[in-house]
């Protein structure tokens, strides 16, 4: 039975990835060629505005060769992702002992009371991290004629939102956020806080510019509820120690999203991104003082790069040695210091190191604020 | 255990998804921030808009409106890219951010880390 599902689920794997490539290898290059000359179907030009709206910008900046060999980029990566899962499927589903691998990989052994300080933090740092959502709202609204919705808005046909409806988006994040500190049903207000986090984002990001800042934390925002269910059950059976599988998944996909932006870097620029010519340029175009300096002395432009693609690269590998922690985070740290100081992107404050406190175990911490107030025990 | 698998499932796969399509389907995101090649002699570009108002230029500053520069600077330069100058210009006046009679847009452009060499180009006016 298990390997006339096997062979179905090949098969048709098979099928998904060898269908879309020979229509490529046939008609690929001159649906692009037609798009990039403006005379692509009305069909495809809809395609392309909801999976790549910068097409339109880009192409009157960029030569055809970048965007066939992005198309070229997104073939071999639907292949690469499809054939990964097909081994993965194929090994969970015939060997006892990856399942076995696999099944204590996916969970992390954590208490209730580390949950308890995690979801202190984590609500405070979103408290904190949000102060300027109403303001940020109010300023958008003098650009509203440049309003062109995410797609998550399109489909709700949300308009852009007036004094009252930015105002509800902050109290609600607000009060969410102080009821899940105070632990006031916080998987309800965690759920309530993440739906008007990734609003408030929504509209930022509606006037063309997606910024990257938030996205990490934003993904443990949304697993959030899942591990402060998880600790609710655990409070329920009196056990003080429970395997999460949610805080576990926190970790892979931070890890994860630092991989990916490595690897982003391989796939598109090759070996040339570690050329001292290309970061030299980026310094030079971001045109702070720490960076120019950088520019000019060679050892660095050769090293700074290399550390940046190791560090991003390794970030999985604390996922299976629990110590590198103390060497990758520190690491972490003071790469995105780093592009501050020579970028002059972001701040200090940024929310891709708010996800670094789930990397560490506040048990002890937890344990010993029995002595305070009911609302503040563990 | 049914919810784990799946959520397990449809994160990964989100999370995957704009990296392989090599775009951003918010609010599941693509990381390719600086991952594009970059050529020795690409210029660094500004872009900035003029306004008349009592008798007199004046430059658009988009902080006065507690707007980003660097928000500014990607819309300007995408309506650019698109050839829409006079769209960008039409909108602005449209918005309430500043009250001018005539608008007028322009590209800086000068070589990195060189910009005593800037080259100044009017894109449109309305």
């Amino acid at each position: 039975m298990i390997n006339r599902r096997l062979s179905f689920f090949i098969g048709f794997s098979a099928f998904l990835l060898i269908a879309p490539v020979i229509c490529y290898v046939i008609w690929g290059e001159q649906l692009i060629l037609k798009a990039y000359l403006g005379e692509e179907p009305d069909w495809l030009h809809k395609i392309i505005e909801i999976l790549y709206p910068r097409f339109f910008a880009e192409k009157n900046r960029l030569e055809l060769s970048f965007f066939l060999a992005k198309v070229n980029q997104l073939v071999l990566r639907y292949a690469i992702v499809l054939i990964a899962v097909c081994v993965c499927v194929s090994l969970y589903e015939t060997s006892h002992n990856f399942r076995k691998r696999l099944s204590g990989f996916t969970e992390i052994k954590t208490s209730i009371h580390n949950v308890y300080i995690l979801r202190i933090l984590f609500f405070f740092i979103l408290l904190v991290a949000t102060r300027d959502v109403y303001q940020d709202l109010k300023a958008l609204r003098h650009l509203s004629t440049f309003y062109s919705p995410v797609g998550i808005l399109q489909l709700v046909h949300l308009p852009f939102p007036g004094q009252y409806a930015s105002f509800l988006i902050y109290g609600i994040l607000f009060l969410s956020s102080v009821l899940v500190i105070f632990g006031v049903r916080p998987v309800l207000f965690s759920v309530l806080a993440m739906g008007a986090f990734v609003i408030y984002q929504a509209y930022l990001y509606s006037f063309e510019k997606i910024d990257h800042g938030y996205a990490p934390f934003t993904y443990a925002c949304m697993l959030f509820p899942f591990l402060l269910r998880e600790r609710e059950h655990a409070k329920k059976n009196d056990c003080i120690y429970f395997n999460s599988w949610s805080l576990q998944l926190i970790l892979i996909i931070t890890c994860l999203v630092y991989f990916l932006s490595g690897l982003e870097k391989i796939l598109i620029s090759g070996v040339g991104w570690l050329s001292p010519v290309t970061f030299k340029t980026y310094l030079l175009l971001h045109d702070t003082v720490i960076g120019k300096k950088v520019a000019s002395v060679e050892f660095l432009v050769v090293l700074f790069p290399a550390l940046a693609l190791l560090l991003q690269l390794s970030f999985p590998l604390m996922l299976f040695f629990r110590g590198l922690k103390y060497l990758i985070l520190p690491a972490g740290l003071l790469f995105h210091i780093g592009t501050v100081v020579l970028f002059g992107i972001s701040s200090f404050e940024n929310p891709w190191l708010f996800n670094y406190i789930f990397f560490f175990d506040w048990s002890g911490i937890g344990a010993r604020l029995s002595f305070l107030p009911p609302y503040f025990r563990t | 255990m049914k919810i784990k698998r799946l959520v397990y499932i449809c994160m990964l796969l989100l999370v995957i998804l704009p990296f392989v399509l090599i775009t951003d389907m918010f609010p599941f995101l693509r990381f390719g921030m600086f991952a594009e090649p970059v050529k020795k002699d690409q210029p660094a570009e500004l872009f900035y808009v003029l306004y008349y108002a009592d008798r007199q230029w004046k430059k658009f500053d988009p902080e006065q409106y507690e707007l980003q520069d660097e928000t500014f600077q990607y819309l300007a330069r995408n309506y650019y890219y698109r050839q829409e100058g006079q769209v960008l210009l039409s909108r602005l006046h449209r918005s309430d951010v500043a009250r001018g009679e005539h608008w007028r847009f322009y590209r800086v452009s000068f070589p990195p880390g060189f910009p005593e060499f800037r080259d100044t180009l009017l894109i449109s006016s309305l």
